[in-house]
């Protein structure tokens, strides 16, 4: 009897010290969060800018000071931010979707014992080595085949983001072609179709969640990606002619800038809703990811 | 008549084994492409790989893991000894609360 209430006095302490840690990272969480909030709504508050102006002006002159007065449209940032996403996504789709489709369907033990380390060893790549060999061995690259001026451009970025988020479609999206029930397969290839026929018209479509929620995945890390994208982009305030002209992003321009903006000031302040819209996207691809995965629970 | 429906019977197979044929040939074709790039994949890693491996041994030299101002020593410690302060104070929080989504029971917790 005694022995027993001493267990029973263990579970319960147990279970609230779990709680606790539980509820700890919950509250950390929401403290990042409002936190970012906090400080990142101040320039619509404290400095009277307009969303407006924040998202599409492209005049970025904010003031190094408590005054305030100065312009904080970080239209380039953005523009660059989404731009250099996009393309790399672009880039890195169907070279993703490709090895997924090979590793998963044309060789399965091939893909399992070759190609699925080699995902994993890009992965575990620190994204400074991706962003030294960018700027040691791409920037040069681009600057000789194009012949342009510095060779740190919006494709150089495009490339070395394409490179980082292709292991996390590459390997979401196998997992998802892999979890495609065996006996779609075995129908279709029983009703005659070629290999090619069952991935393009059973297997993709079925496992087109999947490589959705990887695709957004590696958008959202794309979106993070702050130190390679700043050692290739040229960090230049201005649009991007085209794709071989430098520009900025989001990241970058926080990362370069952060340590040098008084603390609590305008241009420190902008750089804190910057931060908050990069925080907000993130939001947004989690949401869409859980979005997507219950709508494919719905499905099947 | 008879004529007619062999006719179209010739001309049915005839199509049908068209389409065989072009179904046979997609495959083939998309399977080469994937296996392209299955291998650019490889290329691309060994590549990579031996960029940073050549590269890193060619200058490399014993004193460069010393611990003074020439060496990297220092930060490669310092790296070693983040990663551990980091594990000290995230292994018990994560493996608490991995526990509790996993295992206890709250109300208002999935």
């Amino acid at each position: 009897m005694q022995d027993n209430s001493r267990v029973i006095r263990q579970d319960i302490s147990w279970k609230i010290i779990i709680s606790l840690g539980g509820f700890f990272m919950i509250a950390l969480t929401f403290a990042l969060g409002f936190f970012l909030f906090y400080r990142g709504i101040e320039t619509f508050t404290t400095y009277d800018h307009s969303v407006f102006e924040f998202l599409f002006s492209s005049t970025w002159a904010p003031t190094d000071s408590h005054d305030g007065g100065g312009k904080v449209g970080a239209a380039i940032f953005i523009f660059g931010s989404i731009s250099t996403c996009l393309l790399a996504l672009l880039i890195s789709l169907p070279f993703s979707i490709g090895a997924a489709i090979f590793m998963t369907e044309i060789s399965p033990g091939f893909g399992r014992k070759i190609i699925q380390p080699i995902v994993e060893i890009f992965v575990g790549i620190p994204s400074v080595v991706y962003g030294w060999l960018g700027l040691t061995v791409l920037v040069p690259v681009i600057k000789d085949v194009f012949d342009t001026q510095y060779g740190f451009s919006v494709l150089a970025a495009s490339l070395v983001l394409a490179i980082m988020i292709f292991p996390t479609i590459t390997s979401v999206s196998a997992d998802a072609i892999r979890s495609v029930p065996k006996n779609f397969r075995q129908a279709a290839f029983g009703l005659g179709s070629t290999r090619w026929q069952v991935i393009y018209k059973i297997v993709l479509p079925a496992a087109k969640n999947g490589i959705l929620t990887g695709v957004i995945l590696g958008l959202a890390r794309a979106f993070g990606e702050a130190l390679a994208v700043a050692m290739v982009i040229g960090k230049t305030k201005v649009f991007p002619v085209s794709i071989l002209s430098p520009t900025t992003n989001l990241t970058s321009a926080i990362a370069a800038d952060m340590g040098g903006a008084m603390d609590g000031g305008e241009y420190n302040i902008a750089l804190w809703t910057m931060a908050l819209l990069l925080f907000f996207i993130s939001l947004g691809c989690i949401f869409l990811i859980h979005y997507i995965s219950e709508r494919d629970g719905e499905n099947i | 008549m008879p004529n007619k429906d062999n006719q179209v019977l010739q001309d049915t197979t005839k199509a049908i084994n068209a389409t065989i044929l072009r179904a046979k040939l997609l495959d083939t074709i998309m399977t080469s492409v994937f296996y392209v790039v299955a291998l650019f994949f490889l290329v691309l890693l060994i590549v990579f790989a031996t960029y940073i491996i050549v590269k890193g041994f060619m200058d490399f030299d014993i004193s460069m893991m010393a611990f003074d101002h020439r060496g990297i020593g220092n930060q490669l410690f310092n790296t070693v000894y983040l990663v551990i302060l980091a594990l000290l104070i995230s292994v018990p929080l994560g493996l608490l609360s991995g526990t509790q989504t996993s295992q206890v029971k709250i109300p208002c917790t999935p």
